[in-house]
């Protein structure tokens, strides 16, 4: 086997004028050293899988061409019998640069004669996307308040502890390639190389082993997959790579980073009556797998779960010298999120009212659903029994009160809280075609019954630590009436697993995956009774299954097993009913309906330290409705993981550039990941509305704690520093930026986006 | 993130690993517990021809409590030392900072004399060593040299240990009796480098004014900063709040800190004045508490 190593470019933009790589080839042990030049010239770019109407095309390729637009973007593989010999030779690549002007920012790409990242094109935005409800002018002008505010969501990433890799075999005898990589995609994976590559879709193997960790940053079809199988290729031996930390923080996906200008419209009673929002979203060099999905979410998300029938968003896609904006639990909605809820504390500070109380008056009620906002339709809640047993929970009174005494003996600590709504069972599939997603949202589910009598749940989706094949046992064993441990499920295989519709994201294991996977499950289950009836000599309406025994209801000692079936159903056909045709398996599909919506509460209680600017949790209460629970204990899971990725959205990581747009983050040292020693346990309770539009009732959970905890966190940061009037607009509130808003350190810090507006 | 080619030695005695060092000179680099030269190793930040790796020299890692000090090996781990009771008695502001120095698998494999002679300025143990006039024993082929810890830092990541020397023991003088002491320290997360790390010691009279204190700080120079004047200002003086802020005025105007991209030097240098006062009215509160003992 050989290992793989990139060249990346070390500028932000420049030319690529010549590579010599004649002595990286003389080296000892490099088999083989791959550059943009050795593409044919009609060598495709990177297929996207989102295609939203309007967008401009930011071809890159597996290898850069002619030009690199990010510090990372790979330049040059070297494969060499160890990554050791390979790394001593890509030190030896020659590369001619004619470094060229970069943009660090949305806002300096937009500049007046910012340098363009595509020649061809008038300027550096992407996309515009624009969305429009009621009469947002008429809301403004008639408003009682009205406020405004810019917010600033930093540059961070999914940071998955186990990086990305690739093996590539391709059997050049058969013309066959086998891949693994540590992907959320796989069958888009395949179809996306076979376009590539030229090889059609049925000799592409994906093998998607278990996954440390995805949280989007793996929804990406990305260059390495495609440089790496032509090494195999070209070496006929099996190729591997994997991303060493250092590369990770520049060579996957980042998120977020938006600028977001914002006004609420409300009436002195607390009503809210319009919101608009422009939203800049800083995409890197090009628009990578999904496009500006997460831009755009943000901006039909700035609603959140309120009733307010005027609004206008405008949503901008600008291409910066940075790496590509993609995927990170959440997408677009931590950012809508944090925008609305502070405003909405902000609506509720002008008019002197108690925070909960002005989201109170504004829920969506529960016989407003299905209700349609500005882009989606909301399937089922109970808002305002959310929001109370939050603030029961957190016991938010008695912490008002507490929280004065304290602030007279002069503490800061505050309290804050957010409703968000999850965007889950991503579907269904026309809307999604429609909407430029060039896969579907359904899900395929295969059950087969084994000739022991035990079941195999062959899926799609891909597991990465979430636990979902766990959910999918569970609801497969519930289905036909065996224990949990009777139950395997195969996934992340192209050629033994079928289609999924979208692959493992937007919180749609559970929900769509499940759907499918019972549905198959209840398939099987008709035939199995139909094979026991005619053993049993019973009607098939007699029957009943309880772990694994299918007896005649009220004469238990009248019963097959699970093994009677599976032996009858593919070794002993002479045992079936007449006519029926041997094997015992089920393949179904499930597209939903429409999208199911899960909704919580994020109540966090902080102190800060006024002489240095930390902040510390002193309580945090997190109540939600996720429809119906599969497994708490996997539930609780997704929302403390979650959670931690939103505190550390709020509190600890930045991946800083300076303004020539080179990197200032390449270790863990610069990039601050939370421990369990900074984040809080909550308390945590749930609200169970079965979704009416999935089978079963299940709604989405992976994304929701990402989603409304970073605005819960500085809504309480703002409250803790009321005392100094501070207005807490941008994250991450790094102990500078809390300094800075209370005062002790100067606006004109020279650490990138950290000290606070005030 | 793969190393480039190095010799690799492994000396069984000091005497070798002089040779060693006496052969290769500048071209050397000595492994103690690796937490921080293996990570550069691999980022190529550094690029050592060969590595001399200590672990396996017999008695580096002795630990001897001598007449009013400890002398620790180079080669004694952080968390061995965090345990060992008698370092806890004899060196309480060792011990505190040791509680900062990243996480305890870091702190099993890491080494004192690692951390010093790695001279990070940001690094809790170069401070604590200046803070408490620490002596550093260094070894070459044909001599041997006691540094005062004052001598000993010269830049980031720079001692006076020359290439063909070794550091071999770390002697630290024990805390008298009716002494206080505090580290305390600010990182962004539990673990981190510190932003700001302040040392503090205090010896009182029996007056109960001062007769003597020493405040060394991490993070906000090129090396570990002694404070001077510490002592003129506090000798003499009764350890009160007005004195505590006085005595962080005078940090902030001394200190010289720097700007990365966790804060900036506006920010170290006013959280340094604040936790100057906190270690104080930490050190004061012990040194009272051991005198009623």
């Amino acid at each position: 086997m050989l290992h793989a190593v990139f060249l990346r470019s070390p500028y932000p933009h420049a030319r690529i004028k010549a590579i010599d790589v004649s002595a990286a080839a003389a080296v000892p042990g490099v088999r083989l050293v791959l550059t943009g030049a050795d593409l044919p010239p009609d060598f495709p770019p990177q297929p996207l899988n989102h295609l939203f109407h309007g967008q401009r095309e930011t071809p890159y390729y597996a290898l850069a061409r002619d030009r690199v637009r990010y510090v990372g973007e790979p330049v040059a593989l070297v494969a060499a019998d160890s990554p050791y010999v390979g790394e001593d030779a890509r030190e030896l690549i020659e590369v001619e640069w004619e470094p060229l002007p970069a943009v660090a920012s949305a806002e300096a790409a937009l500049a007046e004669g910012a340098p363009l990242l595509y020649d061809d094109w008038p300027d550096n935005v992407a996309a515009t996307f624009e969305a429009e409800m009621g009469d947002v002018d008429a809301a403004l002008r008639e408003a009682d308040v009205v406020v405004t505010q810019r917010f600033d969501l930093s540059r961070i990433f999914a940071c998955p502890l186990e990086g990305r890799g690739v093996l590539a075999e391709w059997d050049t005898f058969r013309d066959e390639l086998t891949l693994w990589t540590s992907s959320q995609i796989p069958h888009i994976a395949r179809d996306f190389l076979s376009w590539v590559l030229g090889l059609p879709e049925p000799r592409i193997r994906v093998i998607v082993p278990r996954v440390g960790g995805g949280f989007g940053a793996k929804f990406h079809f990305y260059p390495e997959e495609v440089a790496v199988a032509l090494a195999a290729r070209e070496t006929g031996r099996p190729v591997r790579w994997v991303e060493d930390r250092a590369e990770s923080f520049l060579a996957t996906v980042h998120a977020r980073e938006q600028v977001i200008e914002a006004t609420m419209a409300a009436r002195a009673d607390g009503v809210i009556t319009g919101v608009k929002a422009e939203i800049l979203g800083d995409m890197g060099a090009a628009l990578h797998t999904v496009s500006y999905g997460p831009v755009w979410l943000t901006s039909v998300m700035m609603t959140n779960v309120y009733v307010i029938p005027n609004a206008r968003v405008r949503a901008r896609a600008v291409v910066t010298n940075k790496t590509p904006l993609g995927s990170f639990r959440g997408w677009g909605q931590p950012q809508a999120n944090f925008a609305v809820e502070r405003l909405v504390d902000q609506v509720a500070r002008r008019l002197g009212m108690d925070p909960a109380e002005v989201r109170r008056r504004n829920l969506i009620p529960p016989d407003r659903f299905p209700y349609k906002g500005l882009h989606h339709v909301f399937d089922s809640g109970r808002y305002e029994d959310c929001l109370d047993k939050a603030l029961e929970l957190v016991d938010y009174s008695g912490w008002r009160e507490r929280q004065q005494r304290m602030r007279e003996q002069g503490r800061l600590v505050g309290v804050g809280l957010s409703f968000y709504v999850e965007n889950t069972a991503l579907g269904p599939s026309r809307l999604l075609n429609q909407g430029g997603v060039l896969s579907g949202g359904y899900d395929i589910g295969h059950v087969r019954m084994e000739t022991n009598g035990e079941a195999t749940v062959f899926t799609g989706l891909c597991e990465m630590g979430q636990g979902f094949t766990n959910g999918l046992a569970q609801l497969c064993a519930d289905e036909l009436g065996v224990d949990l441990d009777q139950v395997t499920v195969v996934t992340g295989d192209t050629q033994l697993c079928p289609v999924t519709g979208y692959g493992t994201g937007a919180s749609r294991s559970a929900s769509v995956g499940g759907a499918a996977v019972a549905k198959a499950a209840r398939t099987v289950r008709r035939k199995v009774l139909e094979i026991a009836a005619h053993m049993l000599e019973a009607a098939v309406d007699d029957l009943e299954i309880e772990r694994g025994r299918i007896s005649v209801a009220g004469s238990p000692e009248r019963y097959v097993t699970m093994a009677d079936i599976g032996r009858a159903a593919y070794l002993r056909p002479a045992d079936l009913p007449e006519g029926m045709d041997p094997g015992l398996e089920a393949i179904e599909v499930f597209d939903p309906p429409q999208m199911a919506w899960p909704y919580g509460v994020n109540i966090a209680v902080v102190e800060i330290d006024p002489e240095t600017g930390l902040v510390s949790f002193l309580d945090y209460a997190y109540v939600h409705d996720t429809g119906t629970l599969l497994n708490p204990m996997i539930v609780e899971g997704q929302i403390h993981g979650g959670m931690a990725q939103g505190i550390g959205m709020a509190l600890y990581e930045q991946l800083a550039y300076d303004e020539d747009a080179q990197p200032r983050v390449g270790t863990f040292m610069d990039y601050l990941l939370p421990t369990a020693l900074e984040i809080p346990r909550p308390r945590l309770d749930h609200l169970v509305t079965p979704s009416p539009l999935i089978p079963g009732g299940m709604k989405g959970v992976g994304e929701a704690g990402t989603i409304g905890s970073p605005a819960a966190v500085a809504s309480a940061v703002e409250d803790a520093l009321r005392p100094f009037e501070a207005t807490v607009t941008r994250l991450p509130l790094t102990p500078e930026a809390v300094l800075g808003l209370i005062g002790k350190v100067g606006p004109g810090s020279p650490v990138p986006a950290a000290g606070g507006a005030r | 993130m793969k190393p480039a080619a190095f010799r690799y030695c492994r000396p069984a005695t000091v005497e070798e690993a002089l040779e060693a060092l006496a052969e290769h000179g500048e071209e050397a680099k000595v492994l103690a517990g690796g937490q921080s030269l293996v990570p550069l190793l691999n980022l190529r930040v550094i690029r050592p021809g060969v590595i001399v790796d200590v672990n396996g020299v017999d008695g580096l890692d002795q630990v001897v409590h001598e007449n009013g000090a400890v002398r620790i090996g180079a080669m004694a781990r952080q968390r061995r030392l965090e345990l060992d009771g008698g370092v806890e008695n004899r060196l309480p502001l060792l011990h505190e900072a040791l509680g900062f120095v990243a996480h305890i698998p870091i702190r099993t494999r890491g080494t004192v004399g690692g951390s010093v002679a790695h001279a990070d300025p940001a690094a809790e143990i170069p401070a604590v060593t200046v803070a408490l006039g620490a002596t550093m024993h260094v070894r070459g082929q044909d001599d041997a040299r006691a540094i005062p810890a004052s001598d000993f830092y010269i830049g980031p990541f720079t001692t006076a240990i020359s290439p063909t020397e070794l550091l071999v023991a770390i002697e630290l003088p024990a805390l008298p009796q009716g002494a206080g002491w505090a580290f305390l320290e600010v990182a962004r997360v539990h673990g981190a480098f510190a932003l700001v790390g302040v040392a503090a010691l205090l010896h009182a009279a029996d007056d109960g004014t001062l007769a003597d204190a020493r405040l060394a700080l991490c993070g906000v120079g090129g090396t570990p900063v002694a404070i001077p004047g510490v002592r003129e200002i506090a000798a003499g003086e009764a350890p009160t709040e007005e004195l505590f802020e006085t005595l962080a005025e005078h940090v902030r105007k001394t200190i010289d800190p720097f700007t990365d991209t966790q804060a900036s030097a506006e920010y170290r240098r006013e959280v340094a004045g604040a936790l100057v006062v906190r270690a104080l009215r930490l050190a004061s509160h012990r040194a009272g508490a051991e005198g009623k003992e």
